[in-house]
């Protein structure tokens, strides 16, 4: 098991209640897990606290069978990849000095970057399909070009461990589908243990192998897409009417119907 | 080799800057005298008095104040992503005068040639631990109440600056003026030697932390996640970047602009990645200091122009036009 959490409680300073609520959930390699809830349902908080970067109140986080807080964050960047939601970008910055950001574990503070740096990089933009943007800056890129190069900096690390916070935000239905194709696509060639939160419950019945669903801080439901994905799981979860059509080897189409009373 | 290129230029720009310092001054020495005052033995000539105790010195302070400065702004702004932060915004040159005015005042800056520069730096390293521990919110360094402490911890001290001003006869006033304009004379050997020792160091741990920098750029969750101890990295940033500032502060008083637009200059002309960024600070830094300074006296004449009162005339318009060029950050 990759990540294994047991009775897990988050409460942020000064939060009513508890970001994640007596959270068990375990993940394991070669399997993509869709991470998905309504809007402060506690994913992203799942997410940090896999990855130790905030401590859990109650429970405890085991990566690799040692507990989070025992390993230092270079060690867990060898392992581990982040593409977070937000980022910002207070000083121009090249998309190979983006990319080169994910040698940060391997190089340490002192090291220069050697000829395997280099290729590991060329090799990660090579996956996502920007070589040739590798001297832009970062500023220029579209949307969609920018998810792609945060992806590359994560596949850089040469972790196999991808923790992805809705690396489809902001991107049109192309772009979205492309990069839910290259996710999994890595994840079975790499044998990666990805974990990706998303509000696309289409593309990720589609594309994962299990799904979380989170509602308040609780895990609601865990199991195999069309397991999780039927009408009254996600109306509980996301408090609004759905109607679900089975789309075969397209997935499952969740559609909101009407929040108004019916008349 | 093109990585190397900027080294070179800028090496070159501060021999030929160190170079050309050595042959103004207000006193009339031939090159040929200066010349021979650096390789001649005997303490009785007068060229080598000024050259060695005056000229030299002096040159020395302009390169490692200029280059300390510049590496502090250029760390202060990684650290707190932004790009108009320097490395007076915390508090540190507010702290150092307010000590150093306050040791004028009492009588005791006159005791030694030493005092007022100890002084100074235990004002600034005091200013820096009381904004640090106003800004340390439950374990973490919140950069933007750091911001905020600096600002109310500089305008407390200002304020008592003020006061003792106002209590003091008028020839307090004129050497407290020093503190707050900033000069480059009548620094020592000794003074130099503290200078030194302070920032060498102090420079080469903040480009061990260059990849972190870098990282801070992108926001804490993230530069976490490739493997930074954030707070960590925080603190010996906040840490080192006020050690530079309080040292600079100390020997040269309050030098404005050098560490801000330096920095800036660096980052538009060759990139923002901070383990190239800081080698090239120090050097365009010691570059930009020695040179104003070379400049000001050769055209001052006999008038001494406060150094930071050279280095806004020409940071300013500087600025400007760096800022319209590239189009900001």
């Amino acid at each position: 098991m990759s990540f294994v959490m047991n009775g897990v409680t988050v409460q942020y300073a000064g939060a009513a209640s508890p970001a994640l609520l007596d959270a068990s959930l375990s993940f394991e390699p070669g399997v993509h897990t869709a991470v998905l809830g309504p809007n402060g349902a506690g994913k992203s908080t799942l997410l940090r606290v896999l990855l130790g970067l905030i401590r859990p109140a109650a429970g405890e986080v085991r990566f690799e069978g040692r507990p989070t807080s025992e390993w230092t964050r270079r060690e867990m960047a060898r392992r581990t990849a982040l593409v977070s939601a937000g980022e910002e970008f207070a000083f121009p910055l090249s998309v190979q000095e983006l990319v080169t950001m994910g040698r940060t574990p391997h190089l340490g503070s002192w090291r220069a970057e050697r000829p395997v740096d280099r290729e590991v990089v060329r090799q990660a933009l090579y996956d996502v399909d920007l070589l040739g943007l590798a001297g832009r800056p970062v500023s220029t890129l579209s949307a969609g070009e920018l998810q792609r190069a945060r992806l590359a900096r994560a596949l850089a690390q040469e972790s196999d461990h991808l923790l992805l916070d809705e690396p489809t935000a902001h991107l049109d239905l192309g772009h979205e589908l492309a990069t839910f194709e290259r996710i999994e696509q890595l994840t079975k060639e790499k044998h990666l243990t990805t974990i990706t939160v998303t509000h696309n419950l289409n593309l990720a019945s589609r594309f994962s192998d299990r799904v979380v669903l989170l509602s308040g801080g609780r895990v609601t439901a865990v199991g195999e897409p069309r397991e999780v994905l039927v009408s009254e799981r996600i109306e509980a979860a996301f408090g609004c009417p759905v109607e679900v059509r089975d789309l075969a080897e397209l997935g499952v189409l969740a559609v909101p119907t009407s929040n108004r009373p019916e008349t | 080799m093109k990585r190397a290129t900027p080294y070179l230029v800028l090496s070159g720009l501060l021999f030929a800057g160190c170079w050309f310092g050595l042959f103004v001054g207000p006193a009339d020495l031939s090159p040929g005298d200066v010349l021979r005052a650096l390789w001649s033995h005997g303490d009785q000539d007068v060229a080598r008095r000024i050259v060695m105790g005056l000229r030299l010195p002096r040159i020395v302070a302009a390169v490692f104040v200029g280059a300390s400065l510049s590496v502090s702004g250029a760390v202060f702004q990684a650290l707190l992503r932004n790009p108009l932060a320097e490395p007076y915004l915390l508090g540190v040159s507010s702290g150092a005068a307010l000590a150093a005015v306050g040791a004028i005042a009492l009588g005791i800056g006159a005791m030694g040639g030493m005092i007022l520069p100890l002084a100074a730096l235990a004002g600034g390293l005091a200013a820096i631990s009381i904004v640090f521990a106003v800004a340390r919110v439950s374990d973490r360094l919140d950069t933007r109440v750091l911001i905020l402490a600096g600002v109310v911890v500089s305008a407390f001290f200002g304020a008592c600056i003020t006061l003792i001003l106002v209590l003091s006869p008028a020839q307090t006033l004129r050497s407290a003026f020093f503190w707050t304009l900033g000069s480059l004379s009548g620094i020592s050997w000794s003074m130099n030697a503290i200078l030194i020792a302070y920032t060498v160091p102090a420079t080469i741990a903040a480009w061990g932390l260059g990849r972190h920098l870098d990282a801070l750029a992108l926001g804490d969750e993230t530069a976490a996640a490739v493997g930074t101890e954030v707070e960590t990295v925080k603190r010996a940033a906040f840490f080192l970047a006020s050690l530079l500032a309080a040292a600079t502060v100390s020997v040269a008083g309050v030098i404005g602009f050098v560490g801000l637009v330096v920095p800036h200059a660096v980052r538009l002309l060759w990139g923002s990645a901070h383990r190239r960024l800081i080698p090239l600070t120090f050097l365009a830094g010691a570059t930009a200091l020695v040179v104003t300074d070379a400049g000001a006296r050769a055209l001052g004449g006999p008038v001494e122009i406060p150094i930071g009162v050279v280095t806004a005339f020409l940071g300013v318009p500087l600025f400007l036009v760096l800022l319209r060029r590239k189009g900001g950050a």
